[in-house]
């Protein structure tokens, strides 16, 4: 059994709407990296492009794990000999395991190395204590908060370091998703947080969408 | 940032001299445009090569070399890669 998020039941469809539209941001920016790297050869655009492309994967299953707490919420049966429980705790994993997974390949691609080995052992450090914990999410929320805490860093020294102006919105944007991830970790306690976390999710994907949006009018 | 831009200006000029050239040109004309060293200009060519931008062609008057699809859309596209870049701080000489 996992712990599970505490979010207001007036709030699932607006859920549901939002990861919609994470995911087709994500997706957006996981196409649109990969495009990069079939005009440029760039490596890094391509691991920066699947990164992404695991996010969007991974909205799919909270979109999938938010519908069926909607199932839940009207009584209405569900399919198969599956019980809601297993099915969100499925969907729930999965999500868990995609994000971390995009996660862990935006670190990789941050550390700007070549090598299998560091890639495999960021991604067992970061997936092994997910699969033997009771408190999955908890532990999920951690994780992927130090993930973030790297990738927030890089951007943020890069900007202070190179004085690039340019990635102003990507760096906030990365700061505000690490924020998400550290709201989320009390939202098993009051249902308020989920909601914050989700307006804090729009705004940061909200920055990162407009900045791709005035990069491909070039 | 000149430094970080360095190898896709690089790569966008050594395009842009055989664009000039109807898409074909011979690899002294590249050296002397370019304004790189034999050796870099060779690495960069193979390169080039590599990632299917140009290929060569070999005939009794020498070698060529002939800009590709590819190629044509990298220079097309050539500021929307170097911000895309520039802005998720992806390294460009990867």
């Amino acid at each position: 059994m996992f712990n599970v998020y505490i979010i207001p039941a007036w709030f699932f469809n607006y859920s549901v709407l939002l990861e919609s539209l994470f995911f087709l941001v994500t997706l957006f920016v996981g196409i649109f990296a990969l495009k990069i790297y079939k005009l440029s050869s760039n490596n890094q655009s391509k691991l920066f492009g699947i990164s992404f492309i695991f996010i969007a994967l991974s909205y799919v299953f909270g979109i999938i794990t938010n519908i069926i707490f909607i199932y839940k919420i009207r009584n209405l049966q569900p399919i198969g000999i599956f019980t809601y429980t297993h099915l969100t705790n499925l969907a729930s994993y999965v999500h868990m395991l995609l994000f971390i997974t995009g996660l862990v390949t935006l670190v990789y691609m941050s550390l700007n190395i070549k090598n299998f080995r560091i890639f495999s052992l960021l991604f067992a450090l970061s997936i092994t204590p997910l699969t033997i914990t009771s408190s999955k999410i908890a532990t999920f929320q951690i994780f992927s908060s130090l993930l973030l805490m790297y990738i927030a860093g890089h951007y943020l020294l890069r900007y202070i370091e190179e004085e690039n102006k340019k990635n102003l919105s990507i760096t906030l944007s990365f700061v505000l998703l690490l924020i998400v991830n550290i709201v989320l970790i009390f939202s098993t306690k009051a249902e308020i947080y989920y909601v914050v976390a989700d307006i804090i999710s729009l705004c940061a994907y909200a920055l990162i969408l407009i900045k791709l949006i005035k990069i491909n009018k070039k | 940032m000149k430094r970080k831009r360095e190898k896709l200006e690089v790569i966008y000029d050594i395009l842009k001299v055989i664009q000039a050239k109807d898409g074909k040109i011979k690899p002294t004309h590249i050296l002397y445009k370019s304004n790189l060293s034999h050796q870099m200009m060779n690495e960069y060519l193979e390169g080039l090569m590599l990632g299917k931008f140009l290929v060569e062609i070999k005939n009794t008057t020498g070698k060529s070399y002939k800009l590709t699809q590819k190629g044509n859309e990298y220079l097309e596209k050539y500021k929307v890669i170097v911000e895309f870049i520039d802005a998720f701080e992806l390294n460009p000489k990867d």
